[in-house]
Formats: structure tokens, sequence, C-alpha cells
């Protein structure tokens, strides 16, 4: 007998298939544009590159020395680190670079602020933003910038972690791996809707004509993603162009990390609720963001259901576990095809969808896959997604009881 | 206006259909499957079954006075086959969306068939002292009113008959089945909630019992 939670779970089954394909037919039939790079103009333009910096004097040279090591004309290349107030040396290390890198300092504001100083002074036609603690390779900069054609205002890069060492930091190192094929994939329909932080590319005129990075804004990345968007510029990504991002090492970082994201989400979409189920934004509006939003309600119900149903049958293990007194241990193995059904013929084909595309994830992100990387890949898979829909809640949570807003790193 | 990829969406659309009808058909074709598996397991059951019945008569009619031995020997294997059907008749009602009356009716087949097993046992230990102790035991399964002490019971019975399995036949039956020969047992016995279990047909033991409470009954 079919209950509406099963029926429920199965539409939402139904849903992540369809979904999955969308992105698998966009991914094969645009197989030829996934790494090809634009010819570069025959006049380079000149970069301005703005590192907002705030308590980062662990990774801050690396992230210059990396800029400084870009393969490009060092006369069109103009690197302003910005310190945000730091109240440890990140400033006196920023100082270290101060013959090829301008040194600003300000009051801490957050990072939105530090970036629209910088953009004060940046004389490139193009603004490039890096996170203090990431790392770009040395043809960033020759992979991105010839995507900036037309009412393409912002180009975003491949991003992988930096060094993972922890268990959270491997789990999160597949998880980047995948949204490369995913921003890839929402650059060809026209939909990325997050323009991060680690290293992306801005056409100065148009940072300039839509007011900069909104200062009081949790996530400015993908504010800014939704505002180029909303006044018909275009986003790209190149996949090609790689940059190295430190992730967070704990449980506990990464919770209040994916709050911050998804409450700053929350935040957003209710600010460009317009553009939802809107033919004049394209994809974005028709597809890329409802779906994005069904998907997290879905997610809960997926949640709901299997945890209901763990806890009843843990719940009648025990109690029957307590009538008898002793646990009978009996393993039965049957014929697994005999005893699946429907709901399982669904989920082994989305996983089977799921594993190609992480496979192509791993190929675009130059990595190879190991049988080592099984259970990390599991625990990304599968288990993860429970940690995710509770972070959905507690910023669900956050927003409705109007916490107070914080950048949380 | 934007770009919208009218094509994609629908040819994933197109796509998602067939896996959807691809996974109706596979689930419709294994249910198929479960169903032509319990049936078999039926058919083969009630042949041996008949057999031994024919067996039983035709020794009768010799006046050769081995049924008891004849049947404690055959009637350990064919217990085995009845608790695989039954197993599997449980299993697959839960697994099952689109046979589902179908199995109903098998249930009901290999209800009414053990139970004409349970008689003719009963019979014997009255006719010439078949010594093994039998046991029918009623159970509910119904997913709305979880019956937690029969599956506790279920688990005590297996475990037993698994340490002497010549010396107790064991017959489950579904409280709940719609068959007038369960109301008539139900009501003859006085059996008024589940787990019960009637003991070599003369008395009834109400509620979960354990392993020692039920070993005292053996012969």
């Amino acid at each position: 007998m079919i209950t509406a939670l099963d029926a429920a779970t199965l539409i939402g089954s139904l849903l992540t298939v369809y979904v999955s394909f969308v992105y698998l037919v966009q991914l094969i039939s645009n197989r030829s544009r996934l790494l090809a790079v634009p010819k570069l103009p025959n006049i380079l333009p000149k970069v301005s590159i703005i590192v907002p910096a705030h308590n980062e004097e662990r990774t801050i040279d690396a992230t210059l020395q990396s800029l400084l090591n870009l393969d490009y004309p060092k006369k069109l290349l103009q690197i302003i680190a910005v310190d945000d107030g730091s109240t440890d040396r990140t400033l006196q290390k920023m100082r270290k670079f101060s013959k090829h890198v301008t040194v600003l300092t300000k009051k801490n504001g957050g990072k939105a602020s530090a970036l629209n100083a910088g953009i004060k002074i940046a004389r490139g036609d193009i603004v490039a933003t890096t996170d203090a603690d990431s790392y770009v390779e040395s043809n960033a900069l020759r992979n991105t910038l010839g995507y900036f054609r037309g009412k393409v205002a912002a180009v975003t890069t491949s991003i992988k972690i930096a060094e993972p060492k922890t268990f959270v930091q491997k789990v999160q190192a597949i998880e980047y791996l995948f949204n490369i094929i995913y921003r890839k994939v929402f650059s060809i329909m026209n939909s990325i809707f997050v323009v991060p932080g680690p290293f992306s590319l801005y056409k100065r005129s148009v940072l300039e004509i839509v007011g900069g990075f909104e200062e009081n804004n949790i996530t400015e990345d993908m504010e800014i993603a939704l505002r180029l968007q909303s006044r018909g510029y275009g986003v790209e990504n190149s996949v090609p162009a790689f940059t190295y991002t430190h992730a967070p090492a704990t449980i506990r970082q990464l919770f209040m990390q994916r709050v911050r994201w998804y409450r700053g989400f929350i935040i957003n979409m209710r600010r460009y609720h317009y553009m939802l189920f809107n033919p004049k934004y394209g994809d974005m509006g028709v597809f890329t963001l409802p779906v994005n939003i069904v998907l997290v309600a879905f997610l809960f119900i997926f949640i709901g259901a299997m945890s209901y149903s763990s806890a009843e049958t843990l719940f009648r293990m025990l109690h029957v576990d307590f009538i008898l007194g002793y646990v009978p241990m009996q393993f039965s193995f049957s014929n697994p095809v005999l005893y699946s059904s429907l709901f399982n013929v669904l989920w082994v084909l989305a996983t089977g969808i799921l594993i190609y595309l992480t496979y192509e994830g791993y190929k675009l992100g130059r990595e190879k896959f190991t049988l080592l990387m099984i259970p990390t890949f599991f625990v990304a898979t599968f288990v993860y997604i429970f940690f995710i829909g509770f972070t959905w809640l507690e910023s669900i949570r956050k927003e409705l009881t109007g916490a107070e807003l914080k950048w949380e790193k | 206006m934007g770009k919208i990829s009218t094509r994609v969406y629908i040819i994933a659309g197109i796509l998602t259909a067939l896996v959807f009808l691809g996974g109706v058909s596979l689930g419709w074709f294994l249910d198929y499957n479960r169903v032509y598996t319990v049936e078999s397991q039926m058919n083969s059951l009630q042949l041996d079954f008949q057999n031994l019945q024919l067996e039983n008569l035709f020794i009768s009619a010799l006046g050769n006075n081995s049924t008891c031995s004849l049947y404690s020997g055959k009637a350990v294997s064919l217990s085995a086959q009845t608790d695989k059907l039954a197993s599997d008749l449980d299993d697959f009602s839960n697994i099952n969306q689109f046979q589902a009356d179908t199995l109903a009716n098998v249930k009901k087949r290999y209800t009414l068939l053990n139970l004409e097993f349970w008689m003719q046992l009963t019979n014997l230990q009255k006719t010439c002292g078949y010594n093994a102790t039998t046991l029918l035991y009623f159970y509910t399964v119904d997913p709305n009113r979880p019956c937690d002490e029969c599956v506790a019971q279920g688990l005590v019975l297996d475990a037993m008959k698994k340490q002497a399995p010549e010396k107790m036949m064991i017959f489950a039956v579904d409280y709940n089945l719609d068959l007038g020969i369960v109301k008539a047992l139900i009501t003859t016995y006085n059996i008024t909630s589940t787990p019960s279990i009637i003991v070599n047909s003369d008395m009834v033991v109400k509620g979960f019992a354990n392993q020692s409470a039920l070993g005292k009954y053996l012969k």
C-alpha cells in the first residue's frame, strides 16, 4: 500500500532523476565546451586583484605569492591587499610584499566593505577577487579573461580544496569536485547564482554601474551574482582555471559556514523572489532557482521519511529485544532482485547518474578516483545529505527567529 | 527574455518518463516473479502433501501400523517447506505493489493446506500416538498496528524448531485471514489476542511465551 509519505518520496525521487537528467543532457550535448577556453583578446586588459583579509596571518603569504606567480604581464597587474582590521599579524605579512602589492588597511567592516575599498583604487578593466586563504594556478587569468565578451560581467573558476587533511575536508573535496560539473552546467544554462570568493573576475565598469558589493549581506558572493543576472548580465565559468581554497576542518566549523551560506540563500531568494518562475530570466528563473528551493523541500521529506522509518525500526527491534530478553542474531541471504521494489530501481538509477557526474567531476578536476576513496565517497553521497538537511533546518530557524547576522567563515 | 533550454527539458522529461515506466515495468515483473515463486512453492507443497496423504491411506488400507513412523520422517521435511513458503509470503506481501490479491489468495491456499496438515497430525496423535508436539500459532501482520510480541514469538519458535525439528511441528496462521476455518478455530479455542498458541489441539497459551514456558509442552 502506498502512503502519502511514499508518494512524496516517489515524487521527490522522480524530480531528482529529472533534474539529474537535465544536467546530464546539458553536459553531454555541450561536451566540446567543457574544457574549451576562448582566445585571449589581442590587447590584454589591465587586471586588478583584490585580496580582502581579516586575521589570515597563516595563509596570506601563500595567497599573495600565488598571485605574484600568475602568468600575466606584471605591468598589467595590480594586486591590492586589504587588511580589514585584523588583530593578528596579517598587515605585517602583507607589507612584506609592498614592493609589488598595494596594501590598504581599514577598520573591520566585513568582507564586502574590504572588497569595495579595493574597487575604489582599482585601475584594471577587470577586477578579480581572491580570498586570503586561497591560491590560484599560474594560468588562472589566461584561462578566464577570454570569456569577457558581450554581456558577460563575471567569470568563475574551478575550486578545489587545498591539502584536505581531516575527514571533513576530504568529504568536502569530493563535494567541490562535484561542484565543478554543476558550475559548468549552470554556466551553460546562464544560471550561476554564486560568484565564489576564492577567485572570481568581474568587469570593473559593470561593478561600478551596479554599485559594488552589498556590505551588510552575509553571502555577498551570491547577492552580486543575482544582482548581475537580474540586470541581464552573464556569468561564465572556466573549468581549466583552478583555484585552491582552505576548507573548514571540523564539523562545527563546516556547520557554521553552511548555516551562513543557506541563510544567505534564503535572504537573497526573498530579495530576488521576482526572478522565480519568471521566463524573463531564462533557465535561471524557470528552472535553476525554483529547483533548488523545491529540492530542499524534498530533502526534508526524504530525511523525515528516512528518520521516521529508521526510528520506528530501531524502536521495534529494541521492543522485540526487550520482550525476548536477548538478541538473536540471524542473518539470511535472500535473492536481492526478488526483494527489490520500484523505489530501489529509481534510487539505483539516481545513484548511477550521481556516480557518473562525480566521475566527470574527478576527470574535469584532474583527480584520480582510487578505491581508497570509496568510504569517503559513500559518506559524501549518502551521509552528508543528512548533515546538509540539518544545516538547512538551523538556517531556517535562525531566519525565522531573526537571529543576528554574522559572517562566519 | 532569457534563453530557456526547452529542448533539454523535454529530453530530460522523456528520459524520466522512460525511467519511471521502466521502473514500474520492472517492479511489475519482479512482483510477477515473486507471485510465480510462491505459487510454484505452493504447487510443489500441495503435491508432496497429496502424496503423503495417499501413502497414509495406502498403508492404512494394508493394515500396516507404520503410519506414525512414516509421518515423523516426512512431516519434518514438509514442515521445512511450509516454513519457507510462509516467510516468503510475509516478505513479499510487504514488498509487492501490483499483485496483492493474488498473493492474498496464495496465502489462503497455504493456510488451508497448513491447517489440513495440522489436523492430520492431530488425528495421528490420537490414533497411533504420533509423538511430536503440534503448535498452531496465531499472529498478526497489520502494518498500522504492529505486533512486536508476534515478532518475538516467531523468533522464539524458530529457535526452538532449529534445536529439535523432529519434536515439534509449528503451523503459523494469520489471525486476520478471511477464512471460515480460521474464524471457527478462533471461536472454538476462544482466541482473542495475538500471539496465541494452540498446543496439541487441546490447550491455548495466550500472549508471548518464552522458550522455557513452551519447553514444558515438548514431548
